[in-house]
């Protein structure tokens, strides 16, 4: 990994972002307008969610709004480093990075890193915001959540760069960020608590690596819990990160071995 | 930088054996359910082999389709060979790549491959980082290369702001940018106006073979280009490579038996027998009542004497006799058309077809 490699094509998308002034103003304003509604629907609907989410924050405007920063942090993790290689391939931008001594690794991490960010800071700025219209945070338990949240980005990574290997082989990313997005929204417990979910579907649920970090970012975030506390739902997010990375990085260099085979890394 | 090659000074800057590259060709659906486990496939290089010095432009001429690119890709380390070597600087580009890319430096010509909402100095900041150039040296080795491609009074420019000619330019400083010690070019002038291709090859000559030493590797369809400033040239067809030499020796071997004898009869029977007379009417010999004629002399000085002393004893009027001039694109048609069996495999010779 080259930090500097990274660091230089995070700036990168920054200035990139920074020259676009009125979009990146109004993107944060939308952010904020856009808890106003979310606070009142919350309220609304608290008297018929309190007892299923009663052992994660018991206030559904909290739930929501830490399911909806995961949510986000899920969708640029899978897809960030897909949609900037479909990109980069088409303008030559991929074949002029790879054409330089920086490895694989950094590539995918320098690509991705800015939108992944991007979507942290904006998550983060959403909490704030929400703390603000009264969710009880419990702020001492931001070391231990940042722990989650850098696992459930980990192990999302790892399928965007199983997503991102498709592309460089293949020009298609087959829809898996798309479908993950689905499947960690409705089974992940975004909305709702995974205990509402149907039998009948709740194994899938299993495997939906969201479902154990939504869960413990809420134990720690939200009630307070500890590492000791969550240990159980922190291991299969852990197991998850590992295998989902260590897969993700086998198809991605695959890939490029694939595409440098085919003669269609620099085709575009 | 420590390298490989520059250790022994007789080997040359990069070195290719026997370079083959098949790529698979797409099928029909019909075709695949009917022979599912054969594979079509198209030979893109085969059997290629040649060397190149530090401080020598090299080349590679022919038709679109030959094998030029598919070439240039494999030494910037974008597409592997089937069969074959190719080093840079002493490194393999199949098994050492890492450190061929430290060395060689393609001009990736997509305009797009820049980031347009960014200044000139910051994409070239993001490359320098990307290349490794040593932290402390990077505002001044920006400040160097864009000087040498004439942006420096450009570089705070947005780059979505910038004439073709200007991103052209921008993409060989990006290129510049770690010092290669081999620069591999794809048609690099053909966005730029005549000026500024003419100032771009001086620099290319002066700046990076005369005093860097670099080894430069440029695909041209540019007559200018592969006439006056490559050192050699390889001309390609089909995936061969079908004769390597300086250019002006190419030039000669093909157009040797060709003059052109100005003359006020171009009908003369006695023209026609040196091969097919060709009449080549021209602006000025319509004006001047001298018209030129193209005729063959096969056997090199002594028989262009020869044919002049016979032109003249049948009394053709003759104002000049000439070696007729060869372009660039007959120069390809005449290598290719007199190039020996395709199918041997010996690769090309110096000076020589295969």
């Amino acid at each position: 990994m080259s930090p500097r490699a990274i660091a230089a094509l995070i700036l990168a998308g920054w200035r990139t972002a920074l020259s676009y002034r009125l979009r990146f103003a109004v993107s944060m304003v939308a952010l904020l307008v856009m808890i106003v509604p979310l606070y009142f629907v919350s309220r609304a609907i608290q008297p018929i969610m309190a007892p299923a989410i009663a052992t994660e924050g018991s206030q559904y405007f909290a739930f929501l709004t830490v399911g909806l920063f995961a949510s986000t942090l899920v969708a640029s993790c899978v897809g960030a480093l897909p949609d900037a290689i479909s990109s980069d391939l088409t303008s030559g931008f991929f074949e002029a990075v790879v054409s330089t001594p920086v490895g694989a690794g950094s590539v995918a991490v320098g690509l991705s890193a800015y939108p992944i960010l991007r979507s942290v800071l904006r998550g983060a700025t959403l909490v704030l915001a929400g703390a603000l219209l009264g969710i009880n945070v419990v702020w001492g338990r931001l070391p231990e959540a940042m722990l989650i949240i850098a696992l459930i980005a980990v192990a999302h990574f790892g399928i965007g760069l199983m997503a991102a290997a498709l592309v460089v082989a293949f020009r298609t990313n087959a829809a898996i960020p798309q479908i993950v997005l689905l499947a960690s929204g409705l089974l992940g417990g975004v909305y709702y608590p995974t205990t509402v979910i149907p039998s009948w579907i709740a194994n899938v649920s299993d495997v939906v690596p969201l479902a154990y970090g939504l869960r413990a970012l809420r134990h720690t975030l939200l009630d307070g819990h500890s590492i000791q506390m969550v240990l159980n739902d922190l291991g299969i997010l852990t197991s998850f990160a590992v295998v989902l990375l260590a897969m993700g990085a086998m198809a991605y260099r695959a890939s490029l071995h694939y595409a440098r085979q085919a003669g269609s890394l620099s085709q575009y | 930088m420590s390298s490989a090659a520059s250790e022994d000074p007789g080997s040359p800057l990069v070195s290719v054996r026997a370079l083959t590259k098949r790529f698979r060709v797409r099928r029909s659906l019909r075709e695949v359910a009917r022979h599912p486990l054969t594979r079509a496939l198209q030979t893109s290089l085969d059997d290629v082999s040649f060397d190149v010095q530090a401080g020598e432009f090299f080349g590679l001429l022919g038709p679109n389709g030959a094998g030029k690119t598919t070439l240039l890709k494999i030494l910037a380390t974008f597409i592997l060979p089937d069969d074959g070597e190719a080093r840079i600087d002493g490194y393999d580009v199949t098994r050492e790549p890492d450190a061929v890319r430290a060395r060689v430096a393609p001009v990736i010509a997509n305009e797009r491959s820049l980031y347009w909402r960014l200044t000139a100095r910051e994409n070239l900041e993001l490359f320098a980082h990307l290349w490794r150039v040593p932290a402390g040296e990077v505002p001044q080795r920006i400040g160097e290369v864009l000087d040498v491609v004439g942006l420096t009074d450009t570089g705070r420019k947005m780059v979505g702001q910038f004439s073709s000619g200007m991103l052209q330019r921008l993409l060989i400083a990006r290129a510049l940018l770690p010092q290669p010690r081999v620069l591999l070019l794809d048609e690099p002038t053909r966005s730029l106006d005549p000026v500024s291709a003419r100032e771009f090859r001086r620099f290319l000559r002066e700046e990076l073979t005369a005093r860097r030493n670099c080894a430069v590797i440029i695909a041209t369809h540019n007559a200018d280009e592969a006439l006056e400033l490559c050192t050699r040239v390889g001309v390609m067809n089909a995936g061969k490579l079908l004769a390597i030499g300086t250019a002006r020796d190419l030039v000669h071997r093909v157009g040797d038996d060709r003059y052109v004898v100005w003359t006020q009869t171009p009908d003369h029977p006695a023209l026609r027998g040196f091969g097919r007379a060709e009449v080549l009417a021209t602006e000025e010999s319509v004006r001047s009542g001298w018209t030129p004629v193209s005729v063959r002399a096969v056997g090199g000085e002594r028989a262009s004497a020869e044919v002049l002393a016979e032109l003249v004893q049948a009394g053709v009027p003759i104002s000049r006799f000439e070696r007729a001039n060869v372009s660039l694109a007959e120069l390809i048609e005449a290598v290719i058309r007199t190039a020996p069996d395709n199918g041997d495999r010996n690769g090309a010779s110096e000076n020589g077809h295969k």
